[in-house]
């Protein structure tokens, strides 16, 4: 009895501890709560990813900017989802009944920012989480789809919408036939002449446009690469826009084409110009109407060929967040446009010379170019206005206070009493080192707090081995390797391209078949296409390994019209091919296109090889033969 | 036959003497039901079916009536359970009995141990499954640990009692100490509900200070230093050892 007793009884009361339900039934972690840490005490909160604080809390003895104004030391109360009170020090809650207190987190060492704003960017698809997943919290887009604006800006003034940032848009801009804006395949309105732009102004705001963006580029400026709206277009749309009370910007890109949109009343500039330095007059002008300046330094940096995104894919901190379509963007290139290479040291000074003078600069990327993303890139175009010689201040004061005092976006920006808690906790101290903006370490959106996505860890993929692919001899779709060949055009994204494939025989060689693609590529998606797709992974998102392949062969010809073919290809989860263009004839050619020259490609990960037409509008047919991997 | 030589088993007459205190306590079910089910009865009523605020209100309550939970039984045991037994001079026939007098003793904290026990188990059964009470395993277990040898002081408190006491006012007297100096401690409802006077009275409650001991497990204390509320128990429990001991000297004299 007794020595039954001795084991059966401890047993038990073993049993029922480890019983005992834990929160969020995870095992205590070494890095959780431990005796240890529960010794001060406020409720510590140090693993976030175990214990996220929303709606109700206090920020202790944190570095705080409130978007205008910085503090060394702050206590920042949040209550119900909003910043309620921002002190040197606020009362401790050790005397408040237990029910009303609410969790502490030490911000010692840290600095408390408002969420950033990215002033310019074009938003579709998944931008708007790529953004909030690096702390940019709003984004004011200049020209997308309002069918995707629309959506978005419901969605901003919802509370719960704590997953993707805020997003305000032009929607569609103000451009002339064949202008900036146009090249893009969108069938969009365009303005011919000022007598349009009453009715121009009055459908983008039925379509939900915030402001008014229009592409101009004066009659005197030197460079005319597009078509532009005239003069008198320009001021009608001024005048159209603050009819509606709505801001108007303009897009530019010299110091001519500038000082007269400014002239003619415009809000703002977007882009700094390449072509030469702001002169005093022009500065002058400037303040004198109160406008401001999205510079988007880095695009400019991108297309005179001096982006360098190495150093932002270099730290842990970036690359443990960034998507694979993210650092396939971020290591895209422009083409080279020629442009000098002082032309963006002319955009850099001209910043720096404006922001000296007091004028308003706003921070903007102008993601997703090339070589840009959604999110990170924010940072990069901080970096660049701290090259560009602003002090660490302005430039956190271009990304979060001064866009709200020339945009309606509320407090977006803001941390001061009342304004919804969007903010970010980084780890380090911006106002020494701007790259610390990338340091963070609690990201919360509308008082809720946000978990950083992580990349997604990659599998390795199954590796393919030199051989053919398809003759085309017996089947089309078939193929020896991977999961086929099919038909595939821009209907996938919402375009209205068409394309037929059918296997042809050979008038000389009867045996022998090949393949023949007629379509027609038509306008309705930014980057219209046709043609077909060789999916190599099992289905469309997953990849292969082509580490063993060092070209792809085929044989190809032009039907009459046909001169020019595409071959993109796409990383897996990635919908921005790397392309190679071939000049086709109307004779059967050999083709190798080498692997090796895609300098950016990861063969251990390649999803799909389409050989299509693409951007030329219009029918075609072109016929391919003996698809091989060498 | 060797009665002489055979030295007697100090742990066995422990074991032996508790398990029938415990055996004859069980059946004795006006003291058994009670004690366990008052504060299981009050920590289901306050803390979870009309709980204030279901995110913390199961947690701290489920605290203050083990608290509670643990104090009956030491008062009981020791402070009604003597009394009655003077009362009945079955206390006397012990002492001429050849057990030794820390079998008595050790037989009735084990007894008050074993109801401690009893009753944690039950409130932390109850906590979790309709207050859902999450705590981390270390707070489980220090938590229990806290409230077990937290009964100590009231041992000592009811040991005095119990020699002062006559059987028949005993249990009258013990209630009337046991349940208003629980309330007054704020194991009933959170102390912060009590008027400022009544809160300022509580520190000098022993049950006050296990409380608030037991809260710094999970951060719901006011916040004073433990070693204040160490102090104040350890103080407690000298205080009454020395005035039982007093007691049963002046008993020997009588």
């Amino acid at each position: 009895m007794r020595g039954k007793l001795i084991f059966i009884v401890p047993i038990i009361l073993v049993a029922f501890f480890i019983m005992l339900p834990e929160p969020n039934d995870r095992p205590m972690t070494q890095n959780g709560a431990t005796p240890n840490s529960s010794s001060t005490k406020s409720t510590s909160v140090e693993n976030s990813s175990v214990n996220l604080v929303n709606g109700n809390f206090i920020i202790r003895e944190v570095r705080f900017y409130d978007g205008v104004n910085k503090l060394e030391r702050a206590d920042v109360r949040i209550t119900d989802f909003k910043v309620s009170n921002v002190a040197e020090s606020l009362p401790q809650q050790t005397k408040l009944p237990e029910t009303e207190r609410v969790p502490e987190i030490d911000g010692k060492g840290k600095t408390l920012i408002p969420g950033l704003i990215d002033s310019h960017t074009h938003a579709y698809m998944d931008a708007l989480s790529e953004a909030i997943n690096f702390g940019v919290m709003t984004e004011l887009d200049m020209f997308t789809m309002p069918e995707f604006a629309n959506i978005h800006q419901v969605k901003r003034e919802q509370l719960d919408n704590t997953n993707s940032a805020d997003l305000f848009s032009a929607t569609i801009l103000a451009t002339a036939p064949g202008g900036h804006g146009t090249q893009f395949g969108s069938d969009i309105p365009v303005l011919e002449n000022s007598s349009q732009v009453d009715a121009f102004v009055l459908q983008r705001i039925e379509q939900g446009a915030d402001y008014i963006k229009a592409v101009y580029n004066s009659k005197k400026a030197k460079r005319k690469n597009f078509p532009s709206i005239d003069h008198d277009t320009l001021k009608a749309l001024v005048i159209a826009a603050h009819q509606h009370g709505k801001l108007l910007v303009v897009h530019i890109d010299n110091l001519v084409s500038a000082r007269e949109a400014i002239e003619l009343g415009a809000d703002g500039i977007i882009h700094s110009f390449m072509d030469t330095l702001v002169d005093d007059s022009f500065v002058k002008l400037m303040l004198e109407k109160k406008a401001f300046m999205i510079p988007t330094l880095t695009v400019q940096a991108s297309m005179t060929q001096q982006i360098d995104n190495k150093d932002l894919l270099a730290r842990d901190h970036n690359v443990a967040h960034l998507t694979k379509l993210q650092t396939q963007q971020l290591k895209t290139n422009f083409p080279n446009f020629g442009i000098p290479p002082e032309a963006f040291a002319n955009a850099m000074n001209s910043v720096k010379l404006l922001v000296n003078a007091g004028v308003t600069v706003l921070a903007g990327s102008d993601a997703p170019n090339s070589g840009i993303s959604h999110g990170i890139s924010l940072h990069a175009e901080l970096e660049l206005l701290a090259k560009a010689g602003l002090s660490n201040q302005q430039i956190l004061h271009s990304a979060t206070g001064a866009v709200g005092q020339h945009f309606s976006i509320g407090n977006r920006g803001r941390l001061i009493e009342d304004s919804r808690a969007t903010m970010i906790l980084l780890d380090g101290n911006p106002f020494e080192n701007i790259s610390d903006t990338q340091k963070i370490s609690r990201i919360w959106k509308n008082g809720k707090e946000f978990e950083r996505v992580l990349k997604p860890e990659s599998v390795a993929n199954t590796v393919f081995s030199p051989g053919l692919i398809n003759d085309f001899n017996q089947k089309i779709h078939k193929t020896l390797m991977g999961a086929g060949l099919g038909e595939s055009t821009d209907q996938f994204a919402g375009g209205k391209s068409v394309v037929e494939l059918a296997l042809i025989k050979d008038s000389r060689t009867p045996s022998d078949q090949y393949l023949k693609v007629i379509g027609e590529v038509k306008q309705g998606f930014m980057f219209p296409w046709s043609g077909f797709s060789y999916l190599l992974g099992k289905d469309p998102q997953s990849g292969v390994d082509l580490s063993n392949i060092s070209a792809i062969r085929f044989k190809a010809k032009g039907g009459s019209k046909t001169t020019q073919l595409s071959v993109l290809i796409f990383q897996s989860g990635s919908m921005h091919p790397l392309q190679e263009d071939l000049i086709l004839t109307q004779d059967w050619q050999d083709f190798k296109v080498e692997l090796a020259q895609f300098k950016n490609l990861d063969l251990t990960d390649v999803a799909n090889i389409s050989i299509v037409r693409t951007q030329k509008t219009g029918q075609f047919e072109f016929m391919i033969d003996n698809l091989i991997f060498e | 036959m060797n009665l002489v030589d055979k030295k007697p088993n100090l742990l066995n007459i422990f074991f032996l003497e508790s398990k029938t205190e415990t055996t004859r306590l069980l059946r004795t079910p006006g003291f058994s039901i009670p004690t366990l089910l008052f504060p299981i009865m009050f920590y289901t009523f306050f803390g979870i079916v009309f709980s204030m605020n279901p995110a913390t209100m199961p947690t701290y309550l489920m605290i203050t009536y083990a608290v509670f939970g643990v104090i009956g039984p030491a008062l009981f045991s020791f402070g009604v359970g003597i009394a009655i037994e003077r009362g009945q001079g079955w206390f006397d026939l012990k002492e001429v009995s050849p057990m030794p007098a820390s079998a008595y003793i050790v037989s009735r904290i084990t007894l008050t141990f074993f109801f401690s026990a009893a009753i944690i188990i039950l409130l932390f059964l109850i906590g979790a499954i309709f207050g859902e009470v999450r705590l981390f395993r270390w707070q489980w277990v220090s938590l229990a640990a806290i409230f077990v040898f937290g009964s100590l002081p009231f041992c000592a408190i009811g040991m005095t009692l119990g020699l002062y006491l006559k059987a028949s006012s005993a249990p009258a007297t013990v209630n009337l100490i046991y349940l208003p100096m629980g309330f007054l401690s704020g194991l009933w409802l959170p102390i912060n509900f009590l008027p400022e006077v009544m809160q300022q009275f509580a520190n000098l409650l022993p049950p006050y200070h296990l409380a608030q001991l037991a809260l710094k497990i999970t951060d719901m204390d006011l916040g004073f230093p433990v070693f204040l509320h160490l102090s104040v128990l350890a103080a407690y429990t000298l205080i009454f050892v020395f005035l039982a001991v007093k007691a049963y000297h002046k008993k020997d004299k009588k």
